[in-house]
């Protein structure tokens, strides 16, 4: 039994001024074992990730790795151990070919010049022999994201790499390239090879997971076995009370018989084809589809970031006109970070961007009533701070995605855009989102949102829209929300 | 984290001293406060003619032009681009005034006045090739830089241009009680933009579009409009700086002011303006501004070597840059 285990965590602590990050923490992983981490943002995740891989160094505890007492300390230390980090960035250099890439630093040479030819051949061989077909001599940057992940995984294999911790690898994958993704991990657990797996997706830590090690407010809930345990078991877990999956539609809300926006014909290159539906006032509005349906082209081309030639959207108490558009909308991106916030500014500064006109008399800022409006909203909405200076990267993604949320309330828009919305946050700031969601269509305002995620746009929605091919196939209404018929529409019809 | 870093250091420390401890470490690019501190007390201490009242005059009038000009560079830099033109904006709007006074003879003012324009329409082709043709701010700027630089020598056609009326060096070389013109004239400037920047949707703009281009644009801002008209401003400021110059030197020159821009992107970095935008503080470019005046003065009255005083001018940036990145350590 003891060989089994790679890596025994014991009693790991980690204290930031203030916080308690880690309280003894111990777990461990076995060696071919997918050993899922779960929590809420905040719960420790990052910090344990970091410990692992040299980025911070734990208070006290110990790491021990095949039976031995290991003194990770710096980033190098971590990798001479064996341990990999997967992150969203990925440690290659995207204008070379895969095969550069692999042999990055131990270039094979023939007469003191790179042999290129028994290069791309051995790389071709590595690919194969986790039944991925790949040309070597491709340039890694437009491989798609996850044969990049199986590119850098397979690099440092090659450097000896016996565990991989994964930070959400698949926030940026697509359903088929999913499946490719845990193909590949099955296929290199076989191999001996740990993974460390963070996601908030419980989906994936049900199909792809050994075991699942919860944390919540740096406690260890508790390590269980997937196949033993129910979802709803692990989500009370993590968030220590029960969340109900229908508490998110509000059947209370009353959608005003009255169009907000109609749109018709709208056409854009070829990422949207003719389409034509209205927006109520005080709907909730989803869109569904595959990645590349063209559910994020529809909500940057209604937003008026894309010039679109054909087709028409009238805004309703709004003569049309792309001015008077910015006035109507308010867009929140699916990549917060490159799109949405400005990280190195504070919380109120991210927030009244979009208001400095109503703040302001002659263009100067009246910064009193800036700070109270923003004060107002970051209580109001929830938003977990001790001030208001405070630069928005160091929020977690939950309060960051309320952050851009008051950016759009304070300067009262009709229409909310929101391309999805909940990616990368856990199951209670979903709940948070979701609440808010239905509040504000209360207050009148319409929305529309984008999701991957059927579940949620099944339990939020009024109608649901259907992408495929830059097409809305059909929208369902409520009462017809049947999740297989949907699933099938966003890939055939009928 | 950062101050979570620096509670953490006062915690060793007692609890009274720690809030006094974090509170002044708190002070944005404080390594160069102590750093100018230090400066000022180095030189006192080396020669008598240092500390003097008059010595001040002259070191503020000094770096002037540096100064007026890094003020239109800084809000430039936290939009998230780079202005290496100014030197020869500079040059440009010297030669025009000068030439417009003594060959066409333009009235004084009036003259300044176009030359400073001329400035700003440089500026303006700079933010123009940068937003709408889309080539990067530093190499449109190098460009830019070559080609109103040999503007200017066209003009006079290689030649000095002198002999303006008297009242042509009033702008220079004049004064408002014991204050140099162009002393009062940066002070001005500097409360102007400090307000601009801390108070004025527009600076709050400049910075949004420095810290996340993208997001801006999502914001609801016009990005393109904020980007030019940075560099339309640069461009006056230059301009000003130009017309000073001339006034002070009672000439239109083509070869003046080179590598100018180079002591006011030091001026600008000192400062902690972070080159890839989105970050700074004028006062804190202000302070830039007076190490790289006290620094070029007091190493004349210490009769240092040219050569030696260019290194140390370099050593000197990168000492004091790195003060602030040991801290955030």
């Amino acid at each position: 039994m003891k060989q089994d285990v790679l890596i025994d965590f014991k009693n790991i602590s980690k204290s930031f001024p203030g916080v308690k990050a880690l309280k003894e923490v111990s777990f461990n992983i076995k060696r071919g074992e997918v050993h899922a981490l779960v929590g809420e943002n905040g719960a420790g995740k990052s910090t344990l990730i970091k410990i692992i891989s040299g980025l911070l160094h734990k208070d006290s505890g110990q790491i021990i790795i095949n039976g031995h007492q290991a003194n990770i300390k710096t980033t190098t230390d971590a990798f001479g151990l064996g341990i990999s980090c997967i992150y969203q960035e990925l440690p290659l250099a995207f204008s070379l070919s895969v095969a550069d890439n692999i042999f990055l630093g131990q270039e094979i040479k023939k007469y003191g010049l790179i042999d290129k030819k028994k290069q791309n051949k051995i790389a071709k061989k590595y690919f194969s022999d986790f039944d991925v077909e790949i040309n070597p001599k491709v340039i890694v940057g437009n491989l798609s994201v996850s044969l990049q992940q199986i590119t850098a995984i397979i690099k440092a294999i090659m450097k000896e790499a016996t565990l991989f911790i994964m930070d959400e690898p698949t926030a940026a994958l697509s359903e088929h390239e999913v499946d490719r993704l845990f193909g590949f991990i099955k296929r290199i657990k076989k191999k001996n090879i740990s993974i460390l797996y963070i996601s908030h997706r419980m989906d994936e830590i049900f199909g792809i997971a050994d075991r699942v090690t919860v944390l919540k407010d740096g406690i260890n809930m508790g390590t269980r076995i997937v196949s033993e345990i129910k979802k709803e078991d692990l989500i009370n877990m993590m968030s220590g009370k029960i969340v109900h999956d229908s508490l998110s539609y509000d059947k209370e809300r009353k959608i005003e018989d009255q169009n907000i926006m109609e749109i018709e014909n709208l056409c854009y290159e070829n990422l949207l084809q003719d389409i034509s539906f209205n927006l109520k006032k005080g709907e909730i509005l989803g869109i569904t589809g595959l990645v590349g349906s063209g559910k994020t082209e529809l909500l940057k081309c209604i937003y008026g970031l894309y010039n679109h030639k054909i087709g028409k959207i009238s805004l309703v108490g709004n003569a049309s006109g792309k001015k008077q558009g910015k006035e109507f909308f308010g867009f929140i991106p699916e990549d917060r970070k490159k799109e949405g916030l400005f990280l190195d500014l504070n919380i109120m500064h991210n927030i009244s961007i979009s208001s400095l006109k109503k703040l302001s008399r002659f263009s100067f800022i009246n910064k009193r009533k800036e700070k109270n409006l923003i004060n107002k909203f970051v209580k109001d909405l929830g938003i977990k701070t001790d001030t208001i200076k405070k630069k928005v990267k160091f929020l977690s993604g939950g309060n960051q995605q309320k952050v851009i949320l008051s950016r759009w309330l304070s300067s009262k828009k009709k229409v909310l855009l929101m391309d999805e919305p909940t990616r990368g946050i856990d199951i209670l700031s979903k709940a948070e989102i979701y609440r808010l969601m239905n509040r504000l269509s209360k207050n009148g305002i319409s929305i529309m949102f984008s999701s991957s995620d059927i579940n949620e746009v099944l339990s939020i929605s009024d109608r649901i829209a259907v992408m495929r091919d830059g097409r809305i196939v059909e929208i369902f209404e409520r009462k017809d929300f049947q999740k297989d018929r949907i699933l099938r529409k966003t890939i055939m019809d009928n | 984290m950062k101050n979570n870093k620096q509670a953490f250091s006062g915690l060793k420390k007692e609890a009274s001293s720690a809030s006094l401890s974090k509170k002044f470490f708190a002070v944005e690019n404080i390594g160069i406060y102590i750093f100018l501190t230090m400066l000022i007390i180095f030189f006192s201490v080396m020669t008598n003619a240092f500390l003097t009242f008059s010595n001040f005059i002259v070191i503020l009038r000094q770096v002037s032009i540096i100064g007026i000009a890094a003020f239109g560079q800084a809000l430039v830099v936290i939009s998230g681009g780079i202005d290496l033109s100014v030197g020869s904006i500079v040059a440009l709007s010297g030669v025009i005034a000068a030439s417009l006074t003594n060959f066409f003879g333009v009235p004084i003012p009036l003259a300044f006045l176009i030359g400073i324009m001329a400035g700003g329409v440089c500026g303006l082709a700079n933010g123009v090739l940068a937003t709408k043709v889309k080539i990067p701010p530093i190499i449109v700027t190098l460009g830019t830089l070559t080609i109103i630089r040999g503007l200017a020598f066209i003009i006079v056609g290689g030649h000095t241009v002198f002999g303006m009326p008297e009242s042509y060096r009033v702008l220079g070389r004049g004064y408002v009680g014991f204050i140099p013109i162009p002393v009062l004239i940066m002070i001005v400037f500097f409360i102007l933009f400090f307000i601009v920047l801390n108070n004025l949707n527009f600076g709050r703009h400049i910075y949004a579009t420095g810290s996340n281009e993208e997001a801006a644009l999502i914001s609801g801002l016009n990005v393109v409009k904020i980007k030019t008209m940075v560099f339309v401003i640069s461009g006056l400021m230059a301009g000003i700086g130009g017309a000073i110059l001339s006034s002070r030197l009672d000439s239109g020159q083509a070869a003046t002011a080179q590598g100018l821009e180079l002591d006011v992107l030091t001026a600008v970095v000192l400062g902690g303006v972070s080159i890839a935008g989105g970050k700074g503080r004028l006062e804190s470019v202000f302070v830039g501004v007076l190490i790289i005046g006290i620094l070029a003065n007091g190493m004349v009255l210490l009769n240092v070597q040219h050569f030696y005083q260019l290194v140390i001018k370099g050593a000197v940036l990168l000492l004091a840059v790195s003060l602030d990145v040991l801290k955030k350590k």
